[in-house]
């Protein structure tokens, strides 16, 4: 770990005008709040900052329902969350995804904020023995590219990098139309969730629309009929404790059987969090038990697997098209 | 040497004799395993393991079940996630970390792991009857866990691990 | 940490000061071991020792925050200690005769 110096600032703005002196490229300030990603990252000389700034305490941490919504503070751990009554309650996709993330351990301190900030897991940007790793130095090329990436995304790739989203909770969220509010020294704003994270196009390196100086403050979930009637799905190769090679988020406004509309969002597939708008068009007015009309939502022409849910009160079904199981789980480049 | 006042000396020719030659001294398991396969997702996971070993004198029943039960999580793991990724233009290994190289977990573990050692006299591996129970515990069981997922897909998997894209 | 496990390696000490740490040496009452302790000794929770610590600091936790209804749920919210030697029956074993025995008093 290289040697840094911690600052424990006393409030958010001291924090934020730090972090905002660095600048962009190169950062040599970064923050550090529950950790469980910063700490591999340093411990893995991924990151190399002189200033560590400490979020700890100067961030929101309240979850909070109302007729609105939902609002989660950036600094509420996944542990919270998770098992909130409200939200495992009338936003289940959010609890289910947390659930399936991580570890309890890890769970017990990682935020909201953090989650949906986190870093790439391709193997290429973890280890810095591999030097073309455009996000980690931009312009030395993508060591993923033509090597081992089962883990690498399908969608949203580029021809500088093809790393993918690992966050869990993003995806529920997306599906849902989650906002991030995002504070910094000018006052508040609000992003939608589904512009937050950036396509690596040709600058990798940045993955957010966070300004150097902006921490993300909290994230609101609005209140959808849709929301209750949710289901996080997680496929990987062991049954826990793993990052996912495909997850998908649904959730689906039911009129009786019939599904009124759906939100659908994949995970570990895409270089952000997916949605998918026509597989959603597609199953809006299907028939739950319409087999036919489900297989046909997939977007592609082979066809799609069906898998049902396994939850007792649940009333969604999920699309997971074979196609996208195979090339998040095969050495793939691109979707084409 | 005190008594005789000089150094005692003996020596004596020590070779292995032919009982290897005519017996047979190994130990000996049977191993049977239950899979479910999601016909959708293609996840494997393992049920139920059950093995049945030959194994002379068991000395301690207690960490020779533990051995055992260690094993099968082990090759659980051969079976279904183990593998060492090695990028073909440097030879270096992409997951060298458990993030990546995916051990069984708690989770993997079936919910029924059973284990019956067959009573077995062998007076002539030894005047113990003992025989080694480490490698034994690890042989098998992945072979039995490919014979189940072909059992319930009919899919042949030849190259490990078995993980849900060559189930597709 | 403060009662709720976390991964030490993931924990800067320098942030961990002020809040209240147990590690392992601190579970047993002088010489009477934690229910947890015994409970591995008694069901072979371990056999290199490796990840002991882990596993009982984890499965203290673990009974503690309720999440031992059944084997089955002991062995996903235990998921994160990994254990090469493959003791997760014995220690899911150990866990549930620990959280009776920690029930009863």
């Amino acid at each position: 770990m290289h040697p840094f110096i911690l600052e424990r600032p006393r409030d958010l703005s001291a924090a934020l005008a730090l972090r905002a002196q660095a600048g962009r490229d190169d950062a040599p300030i970064e923050y550090i709040a529950g950790g469980t990603d910063m700490m591999q990252l340093l411990q893995e000389d991924v990151r190399k900052p002189e200033r560590l700034v400490s979020l700890a305490g100067l961030l929101d941490n309240g979850i909070d329902i109302g007729p609105q919504g939902l609002r989660l503070g950036a600094a509420a751990t996944m542990a919270e969350v998770a098992a909130h009554p409200a939200v495992a309650g009338q936003f289940p996709v959010i609890s289910e995804a947390l659930l399936a993330s991580a570890s309890p351990q890890v769970r017990n301190q990682a935020t909201m904020g953090g989650n949906v900030l986190q870093r790439t897991r391709c193997p290429y940007f973890r280890d810095v023995g591999y030097a073309a790793c455009n996000k980690r130095s931009l312009g030395s090329g993508c060591a993923a590219i033509g090597g081992e990436n089962r883990w690498n995304a399908v969608l949203g790739a580029s021809d500088h990098c093809i790393a993918a989203h690992p966050s869990d909770l993003a995806v529920a969220l997306v599906a849902l139309g989650a906002s991030v509010k995002v504070r910094g020294a000018a006052g508040e704003r609000a992003v939608a969730l589904e512009d937050f994270h950036r396509l690596p196009a040709d600058t990798p390196h940045i993955e957010t629309v966070l300004e150097p100086g902006e921490v993300i403050a909290a994230i609101t979930v609005p209140a959808h009929p849709a929301a209750r009637r949710s289901h996080y799905l997680k496929l990987r190769d062991r049954a826990s404790f793993e990052f996912a090679l495909v997850s998908p988020a649904v959730a689906l406004d039911m009129d009786g059987p019939q599904i009124r509309e759906a939100r659908v969002a994949l995970g570990g597939v895409g270089a952000k969090p997916w949605r998918v708008p026509k597989v959603e068009a597609a199953l809006a007015g299907a028939g739950l038990d319409d087999r036919a009309a489900l297989r046909k939502a997939a977007p592609c022409r082979r066809p799609a697997a069906r898998c049902a849910r396994r939850r007792s009160r649940a009333a969604g079904r999920m699309i997971l098209p074979r196609p996208w199981i195979a090339s998040a789980s095969r050495s793939r480049l691109r979707w084409t | 040497m005190d008594r005789i006042g000089e150094p005692v000396e003996a020596s004596v020719d020590l070779k292995p004799g032919d009982a290897s030659k005519r017996f047979s001294m190994h130990a000996f398991g049977a191993v049977f395993s239950e899979v479910a396969v999601d016909p959708d997702l293609c996840e494997t996971r393992v049920r139920r393991i059950v093995g049945a070993y030959g194994a002379g004198r068991i000395v301690n029943p207690k960490t020779s079940r533990s051995q055992r039960i260690g094993g099968m999580i082990g090759e659980i793991g051969m079976a279904l996630m183990e593998h060492s990724v090695v990028d073909p233009r440097n030879g270096r290994v992409t997951n060298a970390n458990f993030a990546e190289y995916a051990v069984p977990v708690h989770a993997d573990a079936p919910a029924i792991m059973d284990v019956t050692f067959v009573e077995e006299h062998d007076p002539h591996v030894n005047p113990l009857g003992v025989k080694g129970l480490g490698e034994i515990a690890i042989v098998g069981v992945a072979a039995a866990i490919g014979n189940a997922v072909f059992h319930a897909t009919g899919k042949r998997v030849r190259e490990l691990p078995i993980t849900p894209d060559k189930l597709l | 940490m403060d009662g709720k496990r976390v991964k030490s390696c993931l924990n800067l000490a320098a942030l961990a000061e002020g809040h209240e740490i147990t590690t392992i040496e601190g579970l047993a009452q002088g010489e009477e071991l934690h229910p947890l302790q015994a409970g591995f000794i008694e069901r072979d929770g371990f056999q290199c020792g490796y990840c002991t610590s882990g596993q009982i600091m984890s499965g203290v936790a673990c009974i503690n925050e309720g999440h031992t209804g059944s084997p089955a749920e002991i062995r996903e919210w235990m998921s994160s200690n990994l254990c090469r030697c493959g003791c997760y029956d014995n220690i899911v074993a150990a866990i549930q005769d620990a959280a009776v025995s920690m029930k009863g008093g």
